[in-house]
């Protein structure tokens, strides 16, 4: 099996969730899916979306799958709600723009929080979506077989024509990415885009990313960005590769400016503790670093660094390798 | 077959068109004693009702049967039988089913909720033939005929020969109607029933307790007394449970089944309500050739054990026996 894999470069998202509208206005706007974030950018350290997914279970221990549970609509989601737009808009009166239902919780519904005590105060953005995982514990889950996995690009999908919405996969997906459609009685989860991608054009998520963070081939493709920055150089790495599903979504992990001692004086020490870097995308991720900021060091000195210039991504275009290694380029 | 049921039977037979003639009441009760493994079906002259509340419904005899915990699925609910009444009507060329089971709490599909799941319901129908398929799901070639209800959802038809098999039929789609009772629901499943019908089975799944596929409780075959199961083929062989049930847990023991099966094992389905939920035709095929009826999530490991007829005969009966 070929498998397509995504980069994403933590140092260039901004959180300005371009992608997940992208992804929202072509695939989830309507129909159930409304609560939906098929791509969504979280604010880490948070409990994030759905709330506490990092502490729901799912995934595999060794060989068995272990149990998770099913994210809650109105507490763990969030419940798309409306807005008084008739009343704030177009009538007479000094009416603020408000929902109309008591929101509990959303995508990034802790944006800018953060940890850490100022000085030393420190976010990032996450941006997720599913990880088309080489071992997927929700296909291993499905008791009807529902799930496949695609031989030729190794996108995982749900066979809607199968699929009864048992739940089994929500719960066994480490990631909460694959969502229970509550109107439809079936579970759906993105698609990688698979209709645009068949057409030569990359998923909405990473097609406009304006910070061009995204970097989309196959990883067996020597000259994609994703064998380069994976294989490599080794500097983009998986999303709780503990959890046992083999994840072809990567992480450029992100620096920070360094901590401040009590006396204001920079530390020397990142402002993100590595060890919660370490937690996230694991051990490796000091090499990842140290790299990253070897590499930065030779551009700012005027010398080259082939890492850089990728990670840059002078030309768009050359961010997106869509072909299959030996086929030709289209 | 005893005497009496087989007297019954011709007795049947014979008075068939007289009773079709009769002016009774819409409802015609069984005369015989309803024995484990069947079930009576009663005759109206016009459509038989959909509403649980319906008064011809009382014309119908009532049968317990037993809802058994779905033991061999990985998760599934545990706990004790559930008793279920069942009535059933046939007239008009459909079949309606009246089945009553406590349930405490009424779920319903909930289309805000993504954590929730329905009380469900659903009736499973083998055709006539000298051989039942498998209890859950039917078997490959040996397809069956479901009825699902959901609370709140409606009903639809569906068919399968097999595990993950289970394919819509809208062709089978039938009606339902449900009200809660004092203690759980009241639900009449009516559709399209030709005398083919052989067999039935019944499932509830409990939302509260998250059921859905295979977290239910399931009862075992039932045969359909009915004219359908004089035409169809003859079950009685496979229903056969003649042998020694004492000797056949000297022979559960002595041959180490329980080193899989037994309550505390996990390589084997939990054989816990055997005799609940299986056939002693299945349980009978099941001995000889374990590879063909292979539960998902098992290894394939049991070997086909050199046993004499009798010796199956008694273990058939000793696992029957447990419940």
């Amino acid at each position: 099996m070929t498998q397509l894999g995504m980069v994403i470069d933590l140092n260039k998202c901004i959180g300005c969730q371009t992608c997940t509208l992208a992804c929202k206005s072509q695939w989830t706007d309507r129909g159930g899916r409304e609560f939906m974030y098929w791509n969504h950018v979280e604010t880490v350290p948070g409990q994030g979306y759905p709330r506490g997914w990092q502490v729901a279970g799912g995934g595999w221990e060794g060989e068995r799958l272990r149990p998770g549970r099913l994210p809650r609509l109105e507490e763990d989601y969030g419940i798309p709600a409306d807005f008084n737009f008739d009343a704030a808009l177009f009538q007479q009166g000094d009416r603020p723009l408000r929902p109309l239902d008591a929101m509990q919780w959303g995508p990034n519904w802790e944006e800018d929080q953060g940890a850490g005590d100022f000085p030393n105060g420190y976010f990032f953005y996450l941006p997720r979506l599913c990880n088309h995982c080489t071992r997927p514990a929700c296909l291993a889950a499905c008791p009807r077989q529902a799930i496949y996995k695609r031989e030729e690009d190794g996108i995982v999908l749900i066979d809607q024509e199968r699929c009864r919405g048992y739940r089994y996969c929500v719960a066994a997906c480490p990631y909460k990415k694959i969502y229970f459609n509550p109107l439809a009685g079936r579970s759906e989860k993105c698609i990688f885009c698979y209709p645009r991608l068949e057409r030569g054009v990359p998923q909405a998520c990473a097609y406009q990313c304006v910070g061009r963070a995204r970097h989309v081939a196959y990883l067996d493709d020597p000259e994609g960005a994703v064998h380069q920055l994976v294989e490599v150089w080794q500097v983009a790495l998986p999303l709780h590769a503990e959890y046992g599903t083999q994840p072809n979504v990567y992480y450029v992990p992100p620096l920070s400016p360094p901590a401040f001692d009590p006396e204001g004086r920079p530390t020397g020490e990142p402002r993100i503790p590595e060890d919660y870097l370490r937690q996230l995308f694991g051990p490796g991720v000091d090499a990842a670093l140290a790299t990253l900021q070897a590499e930065i060091a030779k551009k700012e000195a005027g010398g080259e660094s082939a890492l850089m210039d990728l990670l840059i991504a002078y030309r768009h275009g050359d961010m997106f390798r869509l072909s299959r290694p030996g086929e030709a380029r289209s | 077959m005893s005497r009496s049921r087989a007297a019954a039977r011709a007795r049947w037979a014979r008075g068939l068109p007289a009773l079709l003639a009769l002016a009774l009441p819409p409802g015609l009760a069984w005369a015989e004693t309803p024995m484990d493994r069947h079930l009576p079906v009663a005759l109206t002259q016009t459509a038989p009702p959909l509403d649980p509340l319906d008064p011809a419904w009382d014309a119908a005899p009532a049968t317990t049967i037993g809802l058994f915990p779905q033991a061999t699925a990985p998760d599934g609910p545990g706990g004790a039988v559930l008793d279920l009444e069942a009535r059933l009507l046939w007239g008009d060329g459909r079949l309606a089913l009246r089945l009553a089971w406590p349930d405490a709490t009424a779920d319903l599909v909930d289309t805000r909720a993504t954590h929730r799941f329905a009380d469900a319901a659903a009736v499973q129908l083998a055709p006539a033939a000298p051989t039942l398929p498998y209890v859950g799901m039917g078997e490959p070639g040996r397809p069956v005929a479901i009825w699902l209800w959901r609370a709140g959802g409606g009903a639809e038809g569906l068919s399968a020969q097999g595990f993950g098999s289970l394919t819509n039929d809208p062709g089978s789609q039938p009606e339902a109607k449900a009200r809660r009772t004092a203690t759980g629901w009241a639900l009449v499943l009516r559709g399209p029933f030709s005398p083919e019908v052989a067999a039935l089975a019944v499932a509830a799944w409990n939302g509260s307790e998250d059921g859905r596929a295979g977290r239910k409780r399931l009862s075992a075959w039932r045969r359909l007394e009915s004219p359908g199961a004089e035409a169809g083929g003859d079950l009685s062989a496979e229903a056969e449970t003649a042998g020694d049930p004492a000797r056949g847990e000297q022979l559960f023991a002595r041959h180490g089944c329980g080193a899989c099966h037994g309550p505390d094992a996990s390589q084997g389905p939990k054989l816990t309500h055997a005799g609940g939920i299986h056939w002693p035709g299945y349980l009978r095929r099941a001995i000889a050739e374990p590879e063909a009826f292979r539960v998902p999530g098992f290894t394939a490991v049991m070997p086909a054990l050199p046993l004499s007829r009798e010796d199956t005969d008694d273990l058939v009966a000793y696992l029957m026996s447990l419940r």
